[in-house]
């Protein structure tokens, strides 16, 4: 029983992953741009929540209402001042661009914020629970899990089916040639950030829900983003989603093993998908 | 002859430090065909990406009806309604035929509605019965229509068409020709640029022979002769401009 409840718990840790993955998977697949500030962006919206909570005295489904406008803002600003600037084949410009914005996002908020851990108060959301059989279920969790469900239908449905997905899709498959028929990349680009960094927000409230956060915690959440991403396949949607699963379930499991395995569990689980399936599940290779 | 459509006037285009075109003074008119030929390295690709402003040029060096439009960003010379079909089709891999077209119809540009879906179907119906089907999938030949297709659905009054016979059985190559009459018919203005002499000759109006960078002859395309043409293509009595 302790397994089943282990792979529930991990299914629900990947409900979290997966808000910090999709938005990476996004940028990675329409730009190549391997965002290394997305953990600290994630940490620097959880710590704008916790001063939003003090000074309005908001609860959390106001707060998310105030957050993800706020995150995509930032992501649209962020692309537009800097990320359309160093974006082209070659990663590396982006990747130095985006390690630079991860120190100096640190050190910021280092001196906003001071190095103290903080949490978003949910006003008892946090510690809610049902009880089936032997097996506890969080609320928080299962809440967490059915909005990374949705915003990764949602993410998969607006690349589909709509004017801007298609836009986005013909940027990814070839920048040239979508510019030749018209499209305006940088402002896709813009938006496409936005929309990540605007998932970020969720991810933002649900990290400082369930735990806490504290300036330096950015790059082992980037981590997570990372291999979750990675084990689905660079630059796939639902493949981010189930990467995220796979990694939430490992550690899951891993806890269970032993309290101090479970984080190790993840990257060992990671490594493993990079020497059997380098391409990920659902990469092309 | 009516006013020119699109014209360059003394064009010029670099690739960093090498100058690629030497003052190219061109001109098309509403529902004309005019051929670009010339050998490899002529310049007749990098005359099409200076057109569409994927090279810096000067900004009088292009004019759009008599409107100076150089410089300016390749969707916003699609919004102006110059489209292209570009070297090696260039499609969106991993979206369907008809994705592929409606990325086209969703920035076309502005005042025009001569191109629709249907109307690109019925000039390729190839395209109809294969339009679900992901464009890599496609035979070469197939691919080009797609790419023809999506450069007509930006509804350009000027169509570049660069290579369009690049890779393609004869057959194949005929029936894709044969689709140009019905195009200009609409009152696109159609640029080809080919290395077919006899093929260009044969689609167009006018003609323009390119070599290293320059317009080395220009002429109607029924009346210039063919010794004229290959003089003028590998550059015998123009080997010093």
């Amino acid at each position: 029983m302790q397994w089943l409840d282990g792979f529930i718990q991990g299914i629900l840790l990947g409900g979290l992953y997966a808000q910090y993955a999709l938005g990476m998977a996004l940028m990675f697949g329409v730009m190549r741009i391997v965002n290394i500030s997305h953990g600290d962006l994630m940490i620097l919206l959880a710590l704008i929540g916790v001063s939003l909570v003090a000074s309005l005295h908001v609860g959390p489904f106001v707060l998310v209402l105030l957050l993800v406008p706020i995150a995509a803002a930032i992501g649209y600003v962020l692309q537009r001042a800097v990320l359309n600037r160093v974006v082209s084949q070659d990663p590396l410009p982006s990747i130095i661009a985006t390690f630079g914005l991860s120190i100096a996002l640190q050190n910021a908020m280092q001196q906003i914020w001071s190095a103290d851990t903080r949490s978003i108060p949910g006003g008892g959301i946090e510690q809610a629970s049902w009880q089936i059989g032997p097996i506890f279920i969080g609320v928080l969790p299962v809440i967490v899990l059915v909005v990374a469900t949705v915003l990764t239908g949602g993410l998969d449905a607006l690349l589909r089916y709509t004017r801007f997905g298609r836009a986005l899709r013909a940027s990814a498959a070839d920048v040239e040639a979508a510019a030749l028929t018209g499209i305006n990349p940088k402002a896709v680009y813009a938006w496409a950030t936005a929309i990540s960094v605007g998932i970020l927000g969720f991810a933002a409230l649900f990290q400082g829900l369930r735990s806490t956060v504290a300036p330096s915690d950015g790059p082992a959440q980037l981590i997570y983003a990372f291999e979750a991403v990675i084990i689905g396949g660079m630059g796939s949607i639902w493949g981010a989603f189930l990467g995220s699963m796979v990694l939430g379930v490992s550690q899951a499991i891993g806890f269970r093993i032993n309290p101090g395995f479970g984080i190790l569990a993840g990257h060992l689980v990671f490594l493993c998908v990079l020497i059997v399936r380098p391409q990920g599940i659902f990469g092309r290779s | 002859m009516s006013e020119a459509l699109l014209s360059t006037h003394g064009l010029k285009a670099f690739y960093g430090d090498f100058q690629a075109l030497f003052g190219i003074d061109f001109e098309i008119c509403p529902g004309e065909v005019v051929a670009l030929i010339g050998a490899n390295g002529a310049g007749k690709s990098t005359f099409l990406k200076s057109v569409m402003g994927a090279l810096k040029v000067a900004p009088d060096s292009v004019r759009l009806q008599g409107k100076p439009c150089g410089g300016l960003q390749p969707h916003q010379m699609v919004s102006q309604g110059v489209a292209i079909v570009p070297e090696g089709r260039r499609l969106f891999a991993g979206m369907s035929v008809e994705d592929n077209l409606r990325v086209a119809i969703d920035h076309k540009a502005g005042g025009s509605d001569t191109w629709t879906l249907d109307r690109v179907y019925r000039l390729f119906p190839i395209l109809k019965e294969k339009r679900r089907d992901p464009v890599q999938s496609l035979s070469g030949g197939q691919q080009q229509m797609v790419s023809i297709g999506r450069a007509l659905l930006n509804e350009p009054k000027v169509l570049l068409c660069d290579e369009i016979s690049l890779g393609l059985a004869p057959k194949v190559i005929n029936e894709i020709y044969e689709a140009i009459p019905s195009i200009s018919a609409a009152g696109t203005a159609i640029v080809l640029v080919e290395q077919d002499v006899g093929l260009a000759k044969k689609a167009s109006d006018r003609l323009y022979c390119m070599l290293e960078g320059k317009v080395t002859l220009t002429g109607k395309s029924a009346e210039v002769p063919r010794e004229d043409i290959s003089a003028a293509y590998f550059g015998a009595s123009h080997a010093v401009a």
